[in-house]
């Protein structure tokens, strides 16, 4: 009797031992799956202030675009904070690198971002004085020309001594003076335009914006007098520091490589060839250039052009008579003009949702109002109108009437392409 | 003889008084103080472009990206600054920026487009300088890397 106790006891404790193991191993493994749970949250929440410090480092540099050195700060909210680090080269190589550690307890995690500069900076035109403006004139905007997305072109002066831009007739001509700005027109005057037709984001009079400038004594900083070039080299190229004195008339178009600089001293230069390259120019007097036919897209900059006084650049077609400048109009410049007003949302509308069977060249616009003045396929009238989806947003009004418009133009731009690009 | 003298009056006064129409006052007076000339010739100019390429480049490329090359136009890439005057004359286009005019004025005509590429600027490094107190930028590379 007393043995068979004995076994029951000892039975009954191996039990409540094993249990009490099971228990164990369960509240363990209970515990760390709260602290893995733990750990990742406060990850998350370390990169999301590390993220607060990178928007931090953008706003001070909205701010002061010199903006550099350590800061921090502490999220209210999560408690977690953020130590950023600015390494601004904006001014020097375009870059500002921004180092931010966002830290939660003794859990950090850090970013590494680089910052530059984007095109709502700079303006397309930028001046201190007042604006003639002679039938259509436009300004617009591209962030770089590799990528030619489309960006708010500006135009601003800092003149205040009454209206900044002015409308002026062609004589002989009924083209009503325009000014097309994709972005912005402002002036530090208070009076903004007088006689001319604006199309713009935004107007705007005493505005005080100050103005970008090339500064000539840095552009000629690293200007080596004694080593420089004293001609143009072979093949009209100028690949390193040159210097001319005297007045300058090149024939032939003029290319600058990169890193190059030609100082014209003392004299004015005539690029009746055209100048383009990578390079720069300063000039001490006037400078006329005869602008070239050749778009290069391999450039990315292209030249930094100084002159200490004036500043003429002309197309081709363009000569000098009694009247001023003879700005010849005929067939070419009305497709040119065409093409130039193109709303800055033609370019994302059309392709998108496009009927496969839309032609290609001056076709296309032929094709587009053979729908419009017919039976339109129902591929045309999706692409045209849209169904409020992401395939097929439809086209804006600007751009259907700018289309529209074309009806006027196909004639031309059909001697335009049948000439070689260029009708008699 | 009192006919004769007032025909010769205006005709004194139109050789002084009368402006080339197209001339806004402050470029005829720079021109006729640049002590020389100023004969351009008109140059035919033919488009290196073919119709098909361009249009298509419009209409079916990739959404929103532009091609820079207009028909007629002409090109200038990079920034021009002048102190005293600028004048742009007809379908030329300026990818870059225009700059300037602080003694003088600007005479835009007929089809002149300024088309602003920060990359111009950019290139400039430090001698663009002044420009508005801050800096908008956007982000050129984004990556987490090991703590400091």
């Amino acid at each position: 009797m007393m043995r068979k106790r004995g076994v029951a006891l000892v039975t009954i404790l191996i039990v409540a031992a094993a249990l009490l193991a099971i228990v164990s191993i369960g509240l363990r493994l209970g515990s760390e799956g709260v602290l893995f749970s733990s750990q990742a949250h406060k990850r998350n929440v370390a990169l999301a202030a590390a993220e607060a410090g990178v928007y931090e480092a953008i706003e001070r540099l909205q701010v002061d675009k010199n903006f550099s050195g350590a800061a921090n700060a502490t999220l209210e909210e999560s408690g977690a904070s953020f130590e950023i680090r600015v390494d601004n080269n904006i001014a020097s190589a375009g870059v500002a690198e921004v180092v931010s550690t966002g830290i939660v307890g003794s859990t950090r995690r850090t970013l590494k971002v680089e910052l530059e500069a984007d095109a709502s900076n700079f303006q397309s035109i930028s001046l201190g004085g007042k604006v003639y403006v002679y039938e259509r004139v436009y300004a617009n905007g591209i962030s770089g020309t590799q990528e030619r997305l489309v960006r708010p072109g500006h135009i601003h002066s800092q003149y205040a001594s009454g209206v900044t831009y002015q409308g002026q007739d062609y004589e002989g001509r009924s083209i009503p003076a325009e000014l097309h700005a994709t972005g912005d027109l402002t002036t530090r005057s208070g009076s903004l335009k007088s006689d001319l037709g604006v199309t713009a984001a935004t107007e705007a009079s005493s505005v005080n914006r100050q103005p970008y400038e090339l500064d000539r004594d840095r552009m000629l900083q690293d200007f080596d007098r004694g080593s420089a070039a004293t001609a143009v080299g072979p093949g009209n190229v100028v690949s390193s520091d040159t210097l001319l004195t005297g007045d300058q008339v090149f024939a032939n178009e003029i290319v600058l490589e990169n890193g190059a600089t030609l100082h014209i001293e003392g004299g004015y230069a005539e690029f009746l060839g055209g100048v383009r390259g990578d390079g720069q120019v300063v000039v001490d007097r006037d400078v006329v250039i005869r602008a070239g036919g050749n778009f290069d897209p391999a450039v990315e900059g292209g030249i930094r052009l100084y002159s200490n006084e004036s500043v003429l650049l002309v197309h081709p077609e363009v000569s000098t008579d009694d009247d001023g400048f003879d700005i010849p109009r005929d067939q070419n410049t009305a497709v040119g003009d065409y093409f130039a007003e193109m709303p800055m949302e033609a370019v994302y509308e059309m392709p998108t949702g496009l009927p496969l069977d839309a032609p290609r060249g001056v076709e296309f616009f032929e094709w587009f109002h053979a729908n419009m003045s017919g039976s339109p396929s129902q591929e045309f009238s999706l692409w045209l109108d849209g169904n409020n989806t992401e395939l097929y947003p439809g086209l804006s009004q600007a751009t259907k009437d700018w289309l529209e418009k074309s009806a006027s133009y196909v004639g031309a731009m059909t001697q335009w392409a049948n000439s070689g690009g260029n009708a008699p | 003889m009192k006919r004769y003298l007032i025909a010769l009056a205006l005709v004194c006064l139109c050789f002084i008084g009368c402006r080339p129409p197209n001339l806004p006052d402050e470029i005829f007076d720079y021109i006729n103080s640049l002590g020389r000339d100023l004969d351009l010739v008109s140059e035919p100019h033919v488009d290196s472009f073919d119709d098909e390429i361009f249009i298509d480049s419009i209409v079916h490329g990739p959404p929103g990206r532009i091609d820079l090359r207009l028909p007629n136009y002409v090109y200038f890439q990079g920034v021009i600054q002048a102190e005293d005057h600028l004048v742009v004359a007809g379908q030329v286009r300026i990818v870059g920026g225009l700059l300037g005019a602080e003694t003088g004025v600007a005479a835009l005509y007929s089809g002149a487009m300024v088309t602003s590429n920060p990359q111009a600027f950019r290139d400039a490094g430090e001698a663009l300088q002044g420009g508005p107190d801050g800096v908008s930028t956007r982000v050129r590379s984004w990556r987490e890397v090991p703590n400091p």
